[in-house]
């Protein structure tokens, strides 16, 4: 059942920087762009490494291992030849100042 | 809702204490403790696996919570009644060769029949065996098959190991029924099992190896060791089945060696815990020899698995022969490598592998990577792998003969799985592992 669930460290972060935490047993990202919170699964769907580990361009996430590129807004692929599926991608609100990934 | 971030280096919470208070606390002879406090040093000195080594790279195991997967287990008040009946049944009609249960890292069942025993054949749990057959267990206890320096998990095992059997059939002793033994946990905290087998030459064993645990929500970790020592002519059948409950975070390091014409049937069946990361290994010493070892997974929800087979070729004449058949569903991930080696002067070898992996959502991954490294030439060495769902056209050969498409899907998958199911002697176990293939089936079933 997905519920909203807070992750206090990413009220801190600062445009263009990310959190990898651990919520049910997953890995998920949390990046701040432009004072926008976005969320996705750190798992590159091109071979399941830590996709979140990459250089960040405005909303694109380049994974350091073969450079497959997602949309952080999104979770797609913008190299689906490499990476032909989108990484899972979790909305995120505001509430009270506290970020909610809803997993 | 517990969050947590992320931790590359977080580590069983143990300490050389832990080995000092479990070896006293076993009573154990000065060059056993010796050897788990020099184990202990290797373990230290080891860094823990990450992704960035090859073969951990898609094996990420740090969301275990080391806080209650690191107690050492010593034993509980469970005894042999925690187990599941059906668990304990004879392997074959009414007759049982020998029995050992162990719960929580404690054996609480210990049985050899008597016309066994008089063959010389030793059956029993590691600690007796250290006792009573201290010399024995010296020569073969991580000396030939599995050595502690193999890796973080092996040297931690061999720092740490709380249980375990040991085995020895004497040369030209045939065991006619065959042997079982069943570790089983209810609780959180680390197992650290141990099975040893030796036979002299021409020897002949089955055996049949099983790892259970109750539910629970407390992380619990198991790292065990298996080590198959087949000598020269003899045979020996080896069936492991893995069920454990879904909190488990399993890391296993297992290797067996084949003597001069002497030959080894493994099977493994893998259907149980959260995450699975088993080394297992053939080396193929002696001219001659034969080993099979096949392989059958299923995994769901979000279960991930991973095998890491090798087999070495050491001498010419020999053959190994490798199928693993994988199953998978839910968002479930499983990893199978592989490797056949076939080292200088070993000609005339063959060697097989093949792994078959069959996806019944669209969530799951299955990686599946063959390797051949070949010093040597005049050989034959093939291998094959393959990653697909289940083929419409077979699915409407079955409709089109009156059974539903659930039916027909049922049947396709417990087809997949057969040709291993059949290597496994026991009616009885196969008739657990297929209720339980089914079980895992049904809800695939309800979703179509």
């Amino acid at each position: 059942m997905a519920e909203y669930v807070t992750v206090k460290e990413a009220s801190a972060l600062k445009s263009g920087e990310r959190i990898v935490v651990e919520i049910k047993g997953r890995y998920i990202a949390i990046f701040q762009v432009g004072g926008t919170f976005y969320a996705i699964e750190d798992l590159c769907s091109h071979d399941d490494g830590p996709v979140a580990e990459g250089e960040l361009t405005g909303t694109i996430i380049e994974c350091p291992r073969h450079g497959a590129q997602f949309d952080i807004r999104t979770g797609e692929s913008l190299t689906k030849v490499l990476a032909p599926r989108p990484v899972p991608h979790f909305d995120v609100r505001l509430l009270d100042g506290e970020v909610q990934v809803l997993i | 809702m517990t969050v947590r971030t992320r931790n590359k280096t977080n580590a069983p919470l143990l300490t050389r204490q832990d080995v000092e208070a479990l070896s006293a606390a076993k009573n154990e002879p000065s060059w056993l403790t010796e050897a788990r406090l020099a184990a202990w040093d290797l373990y230290t000195m080891t860094p823990m696996p990450t992704l960035q080594i090859e073969e951990w790279r898609r094996s990420d195991y740090t969301t275990i919570r080391w806080e209650s997967a690191s107690p050492i287990q010593h034993g509980s008040s469970a005894g042999k009644e925690a187990i599941p009946p059906e668990t304990l049944a004879p392997l074959i009609g009414e007759a049982q060769g020998g029995l050992i249960a162990a719960v929580d890292g404690r054996i609480v069942h210990n049985e050899l029949d008597e016309s066994i025993r008089k063959q010389g054949v030793i059956f029993t749990d590691l600690d007796t065996a250290v006792r009573e057959h201290g010399e024995l267990v010296r020569r073969n206890l991580m000396t030939k098959a599995v050595k502690p320096d193999e890796g973080k998990f092996a040297s931690l095992h061999a720092a740490l190991w709380t249980h375990g059997i040991f085995v020895y059939v004497p040369r030209n002793k045939v065991v006619e029924l065959p042997l079982h033994s069943v570790f089983y946990n209810t609780r959180s905290g680390m197992s650290l099992g141990h099975v040893v087998i030796v036979l002299e030459e021409g020897a002949q064993l089955t055996l049949l190896q099983e790892y259970l645990s109750a539910e629970g929500q407390d992380h619990m970790s198991y790292v065990g060791m298996t080590e198959l020592v087949v000598g020269a002519n003899a045979n020996l059948r080896y069936v492991a089945l893995q069920d454990w409950a879904r909190n488990v975070y399993d890391f296993r390091h297992e290797r067996a060696r084949v003597a001069q014409d002497g030959q080894l049937d493994w099977i493994i069946g893998t259907m149980g815990a959260h995450f699975t990361k088993q080394f297992a290994e053939i080396e193929i010493d002696g001219s001659g020899a034969w080993a099979r070892m096949s392989g059958l997974f299923f995994a769901d929800a979000d279960q991930f698995m991973d095998h890491d087979t090798q087999q070495n070729h050491n001498a010419p004449h020999t053959t190994s022969d490798l199928l693993f058949k994988g199953a998978l569903k839910d968002s479930a991930r499983t990893v199978w490598q592989g490797m056949i080696k076939a080292m200088p002067g070993a000609q005339k070898t063959n060697g097989f592998q093949a792994n078959r992996n069959l996806l019944l959502s669209r969530d799951s991954r299955a990686d599946s990577i063959p390797g051949l490294e070949i010093l040597t030439d005049d050989l034959r060495c093939t291998h094959a792998a393959t990653v697909s769902r289940l083929e419409d056209e077979p699915v409407f050969y079955l409709e089109s003969r009156g059974l539903p498409k659930s039916e027909s899907e049922r049947l396709l998958v417990l087809g997949f799985f057969d040709p291993i199911m059949q290597r496994i002697p026991f009616a009885e176990v196969r008739d657990r592992l297929g209720a339980h293939i089914e079980q895992k089936l049904a809800h695939v079933a309800e979703l179509a």
